[in-house]
């Protein structure tokens, strides 16, 4: 009986699961989903903040660097004035960040969207979401770097697939700096948590230290910097050749990126 | 890497405890887990449910508290998780698993049984 019991309710639970699976995929659920996932992004969003300042504390043990005295001191009072006043210094570093992003060398007609990053791993997940404006395959940009492309976006949140992310495909264009024109195009994939290029023709020219940029095609923005190589993987007897490539920057040490809501009169 | 340890937490309970509290802990533990992932509320959940009844149906006519067995069983979970095998997830969590599996079986609950909070 009692196992009966516990059946029917294994039953029932997965039937639940599934009809909420339903309702999510459909829409219906936006509203109650946001308003639970507050407390709990909330959460962690705090995390994140400490899982970042953690790694700073121990990167002069385990990269072996040794600081100057006044530089960790320095460093040390700026996180406890970040600590006590949480708000103003979000407020001050938004604004560095939007004037560094008015001195990128980005066209005058993108607007953007400052987003806070309250969750790292495989995707990134920001503050901004439905209710802000944001849609799905919008670009996020740190300065003129790609940072990625929002994937699922809900009332108050957005996640961001990055270049990184498992199945991500970017075309690009590689350029050699201090260069004019472009060296070669490829096509930039995820692999193993790093990146690889690939479909880059034997005949092409590409070197260590060449500018991973992005092409502009299949919804993407151009001229937007990705990474650098920093090996190229020997030549064989295939028709394209290969390379690892290096991000530019660090995603999991992101605090604020912008997303391009408008990038000209069609958007 | 991101570590799935709620799945192991799921296994050990499934193991140690009755199906019924299992059951509604999968269920939520699911639907928490589908929220802080942005994943599809009730995936999770589904998943969970799944991986607890097979486990129960097992332990009708094996020993589910061996170790070896958690481990083994963690692994696959956890490796089959996104759907896709990733082997470097399944080899972490079988060892988390055979290592919590041994403190319990050999030191904690040595004649086996469930666990009583």
């Amino acid at each position: 009986m009692r196992e009966k019991k516990e059946f029917f309710l294994l039953i029932f639970l997965c039937l639940f699961s599934l009809g909420l699976f339903w309702g999510d995929k459909k829409g219906w659920l936006k509203k109650p989903r946001g308003f639970l996932e507050r407390p709990i992004l909330a959460t962690e969003e705090r995390i994140y903040g400490l899982k970042v300042w953690v790694e700073t504390q121990l990167q002069p043990i385990f990269r072996g660097r040794v600081l100057e005295k006044e530089v960790s001191r320095l460093q040390l009072e700026l996180q406890r004035l970040a600590v006590d006043q949480n708000r103003l210094s979000s407020c001050l570093e938004e604004n560095e960040r939007m004037r560094r992003l008015l001195g990128a060398p980005l066209p005058a007609k993108w607007k953007f969207l400052p987003a806070k990053v309250i969750g790292g791993g495989e995707r990134m997940r920001i503050d901004k979401g439905e209710k802000n404006g944001v849609k799905p395959g919008m670009m996020v940009v740190e300065e003129n770097i790609l940072v990625g492309k929002i994937e699922k976006v809900e009332l108050e949140n957005s996640l961001v697939l990055l270049p990184t992310s498992p199945g991500q495909k970017i075309p690009i264009l590689i350029k050699r700096p201090g260069k004019t024109g472009v060296q070669a195009r490829g096509l930039l994939q995820a692999f193993g948590g790093g990146l690889v290029l690939d479909r880059v023709l034997q005949s092409e020219d590409i070197q260590k230290g060449d500018l991973v940029v992005s092409a502009g095609d299949e919804d993407w923005l151009p001229d937007l910097l990705i990474g650098q190589i920093t090996e190229v993987l020997p030549k064989s007897a295939q028709i394209y050749q290969k390379a690892q490539v290096g991000p530019i920057v660090e995603y999991d040490k992101l605090r604020i990126v912008f997303i391009v809501i408008s990038n000209g009169p069609n958007l | 890497m991101p570590l799935n340890l709620v799945l192991l937490a799921m296994v050990f309970l499934a193991v140690f405890r009755p199906a019924k509290e299992v059951f509604w802990t999968a269920f939520i533990s699911g639907l928490f887990l589908d929220l802080a992932g942005g994943t599809p509320l009730g995936f999770s959940s589904f998943k969970f449910l799944v991986f607890s009844f097979t486990l129960f149906l097992y332990s009708r006519r094996f020993d589910s508290h061996h170790p070896l067995f958690l481990a083994i069983f963690s692994g696959l979970a956890g490796g089959f998780w996104t759907g896709k095998f990733v082997w470097q997830q399944a080899v972490i969590l079988a060892l988390f698993a055979f290592v919590g599996g041994l403190l319990l079986r050999f030191f904690l609950f040595p004649t086996g049984g469930k666990l009583k909070i």
